[in-house]
């Protein structure tokens, strides 16, 4: 007897369907390749998937959050977000659904141009223009025979955008050229096919051909361009000031000024920044009110009416400095920047405060204050809090994983608390606007695959003083490819 | 029905629900005066050898206080006014922890940690909140204080010249104090110079290599602002010789042994990259039997403590335990890092290593042949090493074979037994080389060298230790009441494939005191020991002796019970440890004494006396007799089992006003394993209280001791027989009797009922008898107008088996019935 078995959703062929489906396409498409003069010019230039057809398809929105990108897809067509899985968009784009998006012997019978050009009804509306070089590109790529991503394709190495910084005047234009080059050391001009963004439209946006226009504010601006995973950026400042005599009276203030103290890396940056922005810096703050901000900033404390006193008497040059020094010595210091870094690295008091888990809490704060007051090197803090192990009722930095539990928290906290980034897109696909693969995050997942927790008890609904330790296996695998992931840092490829 | 009782099976333990309906329950000792002391402080909490010290105690009950006793030999003790003792403490005393326990007119108080040390000592003066208000302390003295209000921190100050190192080192937890000490030194600048909030454990330790002549002040405060008469303390700052652990760490018995000792300040020792001073020295043959140790010794340990000793290095306030072993000693080589190196090994072995690298793992060759049974037990956390090891046999290529558990499995409640070493049986699959190998789960990036550890590599050859505690619950100590009974919990630490019975007897008990033997049945870890004082025994204070030995006499000789204590009560922060012994103080009256009693013989009417022969898959009726010093006031009594063996379900009972006696029935399941097993039964009601009114009531009865031989049959009831039925109604009840272990023989069932056949009030039943192959069948079942409504859950099925007309086997299974009109 013939087991029945259920259809398959609507939209979603199951993969015996699909492979059926795609040999049928693949044998209409062979016959119809035969009889196409266009297809058999040996001449015309390869257009690769990755390189050349998914660009477009994200500078014309098709993969955006939005649309076709999300999650669930769009009336039962889904593009990797932003095109940032290839692999995923050809199956979806020329396997799927029997392979009808696409018509190679007739491309501009093809699903996806008659949409995109807004001939049939699309509920993204019209997208393309029928004679623009996207068209062009899009149909010579299905007249070719919708060739798949092939292993020899070449690779997009970097973009560059050049200019690569300008101080520009209000209401004036610049045009910015995005150069893709490639693993074999080709270029190509890719502005139209980038995707610009501007992250201050208000001092100067950016149109569709990577034209820079400023407004009427001053300040600075940064134009991100974005072409398959590669990232460039154009900084721009609007000076505050509105010819150029004005900035040289300017500039030649600035010179005036004293050199930074002790040739300060920090102030020489603000320098430069005041120059190509034409503005001139506030005033010394007289020396009641630099202690007051110094001390707050340092300790987060008042000085003392008798320290005030003192530092006010001080008459030697360098008087500054030796505050500084002296405050960063003091024990509030420490404390201060305890709080902060106990905030960071999440040694909360609520949902740890019973009187069995203070003790943990505690332990942890006092630890982070001894490592901040003995000047600790930052990657040997990092280092025994990440790889700490043992009691937590003995081993301080292990209770960083009391808060931190699952594979989410290791991946996310360490790279917003020690590095600076935020990967959590990257968990269910690759981050929109950073360089974040979910290779990157399950590599960096797999790092904490074989963190192990024993003993401890249950306070009031929360574990308490586990044992941390090193499990003999534990793996992580991608979710989408099933793939084990070998343990790497965020930006690395191999763990060494 | 059955005489005097009424029952009730219940496989919950009710005694919460009990205990909550009727408020506090006090154990009988305690109801016609006041409770026994318990001891939270001694302080302060140590002395110098030689000196006499004062000590005050605090605690609860604490008004009858007539003496306090120490487990160390030949301390005196006078009183001294209102909770204050004098303590003479001989100058030939070795240092080390101690027991004390303070005993009175109303018994004796679970003990507090006393140390006896070699420095002189002072007590700590406030006020010295302050950095400028510090206490002068000498170097290479002790200073006993305590932190007791909360928010309080001691300061001390010290001078010191360059270049000596000065170990000041904080006792809280290891002397029983509630104090978690955070320690800190500062210059006389005002810098600290260094902190530490755990050392040993929780307690801290700090190494101050003194950088410039001069003064420095040392901190002592809670880690979390605590205080109280608890907080309390004893640190020591100097820069005498202090040993942290040694290599080996175990030394074969009856040899003089070469061992490296690693400390800090050890006189002609050299000192090593990571910071400890080694010594290499030989040491003469430990003595047999040394016990008490002088050491902080966890539950875990039990097993260890027992092959200990402690070896003190002259001029050390603190001495190492090494333990002793039968086996030859290994000790690994530090080139046995890679499967490819693994150190050759013979069997049996016990070898002594170090994991300093964080991820180092030491490899062992052996070779076994197939069918090989082999023990691997390794030692880590319960050398107090900061370990968590792993431990795994593989074959010759480095393939994992089997990876052994932790002891995750805590036989003794709040007195934790459980622990990280792993351990397991291995049966060797074919002949050939074998790997075993060693690596430490936490450690880190950094390297110590106090990360040792042990491993034993055995055959079957079986131990076990016994460990005896008061309470698993809170800290208690064996105070019997005259007329009455206390109770002891026996913990078996079963080691390589022992699970033979154990039994426990007392030796050189005190006139007027009983104490029946108890067991610990096959595979039974736990068990209840009962100790008895007559009505004219003596008051006074004396001591427990117990020894353990196996039942099947695979281990010759008896091995002394050791006994532990609750330091701290609660779950799941409380903690237990080992005592040094166990006093037994009689004092009081009880006003209840309840016996016990396994029914022995029975009254049948085909066979005439039977003699009650226990097997798995049939019914054990207790006897249970109560006597009330009032016996004018005879409340209802319930009584549940206690001790019992994990597998037997427990049951309760009660035995109505008036009467006095009654039973409790238990029936033992057919997995039971043969042997000898035994179980007491606990007796609640309330009696009247000296000044008047009435108090709830618990008391315990004797030990009973039951010995299950192997069965013949196995009697079951038909589940869906009918379990409700109406006053003269009849019916059938259908049953079977599988016969087993190749009887042949004829079965007789009849209904029963405790210490009765057949004539069960109100309930008649026709007998059946099976012959042959036969072992099916049912019956018939009348109920009289009159039988007693309710349920009627003792009731059960008895089957006689018969061997050459003799009535040689019983079975039994429970018929649970209601009877309503």
């Amino acid at each position: 007897m013939t087991e029945l078995k259920p259809k398959a959703e609507s939209g979603k062929p199951n993969a015996a369907q699909r492979g059926i489906c795609s040999l049928a396409f693949f044998a209409i498409f062979a016959a119809s390749v035969s009889g196409n003069p266009a297809v058999q010019a040996e001449d015309a230039p390869h257009i690769a998937f990755g390189t050349d057809v998914v660009p477009i398809l994200t500078k014309l929105g098709c993969n955006g959050g939005g649309c076709h990108g999300k999650a669930s897809g769009q009336n039962g067509f889904r593009l990797s977000l932003l095109g940032f899985e290839p692999d995923f968009d050809y199956e979806a784009l020329v396997l799927e659904g029997g392979g009808r998006r696409l018509f190679p012997a007739a491309p501009d019978r093809s699903l996806l141009l008659l949409k995109g050009t807004g001939k049939v009804p699309h509920g993204g509306g019209r997208r393309l223009d029928e004679v623009s070089d996207d068209y062009r590109i899009l149909r010579e790529w299905i007249a070719q025979g919708a060739p798949a991503p092939r292993a020899d394709d070449r690779q997009l190495v970097r973009i560059e955008v050049l200019p690569t910084e300008a101080v520009l005047p209000r209401q004036s234009e610049v045009q910015l050229q995005v150069t893709a080059h490639f693993s074999d050391g080709t270029t190509r001009d890719v502005t139209r096919q980038a995707v610009c963004l501007s992250n201050a439209a208000e001092v100067a946006d950016v149109d569709a051909d990577g034209r820079v226009r400023t407004g009427d504010q001053a300040g600075l601006v940064a134009i991100m361009a974005r072409f398959g995973e590669q990232f460039a950026t154009f900084h721009a400042a609007i000076p505050f000031v509105s010819d150029a005599a004005q900035m040289a009276a300017v500039q030649s203030r600035l010179d005036a000024l004293p050199p930074p103290a002790h040739g300060a890396t920090v102030d020489r940056f603000v320098r430069q920044q005041w120059r190509r922005l034409g503005v001139l810096p506030s005033g010394p703050a007289d020396d009641a009110t630099f202690l007051r901000r110094v001390t707050l900033d340092i300790c987060g404390t008042l000085p003392t009416p008798a320290e005030v006193a003192a530092y006010l008497a001080d008459s030697n040059s360098d008087k500054q400095a030796v505050l500084i020094d002296r405050l960063l010595q003091r024990p509030e210091h420490a404390s201060y920047f305890a709080l902060k870094w106990a905030d960071i690295l999440q040694n909360r008091g609520a949902g740890y405060s019973t009187s069995k888990q203070r003790a943990g809490t505690t332990l942890f704060a006092a630890w982070i204050r001894d490592s901040i007051a003995a000047n600790k090197p930052y990657d040997q803090f990092v280092s025994e809090i990440i790889t700490a192990s043992g009691s937590q009722a003995e081993n301080p930095p292990a209770i960083w994983y009391r808060t931190v539990r699952k594979t989410p928290e290791y991946v996310e906290s360490v790279s917003q608390a020690f590095l600076g980034v935020r990967v959590q897109c990257a968990q269910c696909h690759h981050h929109p606007t950073g360089s974040w693969s979910q290779a990157d995050y399950y590599g960096l997942a797999a790092v904490f695959g074989r963190v192990g927790r024993k003993g401890g008890f249950a306070d009031a609904e929360v574990p308490t003083d586990e044992i941390i330790f090193v499990k003999a296996s534990g793996d992580v695998r991608h979710p989408r490819t099933g793939a084990q992931m070998q343990p790497r840092p965020l930006g690395v490829r191999r763990l060494i | 029905m059955p005489r005097g009782s009424t029952h009730r099976r219940d496989s919950r333990q009710p005694l919460h629900a009990i205990a909550a309906a009727v408020g506090v329950w006090v154990c009988a000792a305690s109801v016609a005066s006041a409770q026994p002391p318990v001891l939270d402080v001694v302080f302060p909490p140590g002395g110098q050898a030689g000196q006499t010290i004062s000590v005050t105690v605090g605690g609860s009950r604490l008004e009858a206080l007539q003496s306090l006793h120490c487990s160390a030999a030949d301390v005196k003790c006078e009183p001294a006014g209102a909770g204050q003792f004098r303590l003479s403490i001989p100058a030939a005393t070795p240092p080390g922890l101690y027991d004390l326990w303070a005993y009175g007119s109303n018994g004796v108080s679970p003990p507090r940690s006393f140390v006896i040390g070699i420095h002189p000592e002072q007590t700590e003066a406030e006020p010295n909140d302050l950095s400028s208000a510090a206490s002068p302390v000498l170097l290479n003295t002790v200073t006993n204080g305590r932190l007791e209000k909360a928010g309080d921190s001691d300061w001390f100050r010290f001078s010191a010249q360059r270049g000596q190192l000065v170990l000041i080192e904080c006792w809280g937890e290891r002397i029983d104090g509630r104090l978690r000490a955070v320690l800190e030194v500062f210059d006389s600048a005002g810098r600290r110079l260094a902190v530490n909030r755990g050392y040993f454990g929780i307690d801290p330790l700090i190494l101050l290599a003194v950088p410039e002549d001069g003064e420095y002040v040392v901190r002592v405060q809670d880690l979390i602002a605590g205080g109280s008469p608890e907080h309390y303390y004893r640190l020591s700052i100097g820069t005498s010789p202090r040993v942290a652990f040694s290599l080996p760490n175990v030394v074969q018995r009856g040899t003089a042994s070469r061992v490296a000792l690693f400390g800090w300040n050890l006189p002609g020792a050299v000192t090593t990259a990571a910071g400890f001073d080694r010594l290499d020295l030989e040491i003469p043959p430990a003595a047999e039997g040394e016990w008490p140790l002088p050491a902080l010794l966890h539950p875990a340990q039990a097993t260890l403590a027992a092959e200990s000793f402690v070896f003190r290095l002259p001029g050390s306030a603190f001495g190492v335990p090494i333990s002793l072993t039968d086996a030859p000693v290994t000790l690994d080589n530090a080139a046995n890092h890679t499967a490819d190196s693994a150190q050759v090994l013979e069997i049996p072995s016990d070898i002594s290593g170090q994991l300093g690298e964080g991820d180092e793992r030491d490899w062992f060759a052996f070779r076994a042949e197939r069918g090989e049974v082999l023990y691997f037990e390794a030692y880590g956390q319960r050398l107090g090493s900061p370990v968590d090891l792993q431990l795994s046999v593989c074959d010759q290529s480095g393939q994992e074979l089997v990876t052994f558990a932790d002891e995750t499995r805590n036989i003794g409640g709040t007195f934790t037994t459980s622990h990280l070493d792993p351990a397991g049986r291995w049966v060797c699959p074919a002949d050939g080389q074998y790997l075993v190998s060693v690596r430490n789960l936490i450690g880190g990036l950094a390297t110590d060298p106090r990360r040792t550890y042990g491993l034993s590599v055995r055959r079957e050859e079986q131990s076990f230790e016994v460990v005896a505690v008061p309470s698993l619950t809170e800290p208690a100590a064996l105070n019997v009441s005259r007329g009455g009974r206390a109770t002891l919990e026996l913990l078996a630490f079963r080691e390589r494939g022992m699970s033979g019975g154990i039994r426990v007897s007392a030796r050189d008990l005190p006139l007027g005191v009983e104490c029946p033997d108890a067991w610990l049945g096959p595979g039974v870890d736990r068990a209840l020991l009962v100790v008895s004082a007559e009505p004219t025994a003596a008051p006074g204070l004396s001591e427990l002796k117990l020894v353990a030995i196996a039942d099947d006499d695979s281990l010759a000789a008896g091995r002394p019970v050791r006994f532990g204590t609750v330091v701290r009560a609660g779950s799941p922060t409380g903690w237990g440890r080992l005592v040094s012994r166990m006093p037994l103080a009689v004092a009081d009256e009880s006003p209840l004494r309840v016996s016990a009693r396994v029914e022995e013989t029975l009254e049948h009417h085909l066979y005439g006396e039977l003699k009650l022969r226990y097997s798995p898959g049939t019914i054990l009726d207790v006897v249970v007799d109560i006597e009330r010093r009032d016996s004018a006031h005879a409340a209802p009594v319930r009584l549940i089992g206690v001790g019992l063996p994990g597998v037997i379900e427990n049951q309760t009972a009660i035995i109505p006003a008036g009467q006095s006696r009654g039973f409790v029935s238990f029936y033992l399941p057919p997995h039971l394993a043969v042997g000898t097993y035994s179980l007491a039964v606990q007796a609640e009601t309330t009696a009247p209280v000296a000044g008047g009114g009435m108090a709830n009531v618990r008391a315990v009865s004797n030990a009973v001791a039951f010995h299950v031989k192997p069965s013949a049959f196995r009697v079951e009831i038909d589940p869906f027989a009918v379990r409700r039925v109406r006053r003269g109604e009849t019916f059938q009840v259908a049953y079977s009797a599988v016969r087993t272990n190749g009887f042949l023989g004829k079965l007789h069932t009849e209904l029963a009922a405790p210490g009765v056949v057949t004539n069960i009030p109100g309930i008649r039943g026709r007998g059946e008898t099976f012959t042959g192959q036969t072992d099916h069948g049912s019956l018939q079942i009348t109920i009289n107008d009159d039988a007693p409504l309710g349920s009627q859950p003792y009731l059960r099925l008895l089957t006689v088996g018969v061997v050459e007309d003799q009535p040689t086997y019983l079975g039994s299974c429970w018929f649970p019935l209601e009877i309503v009109e």
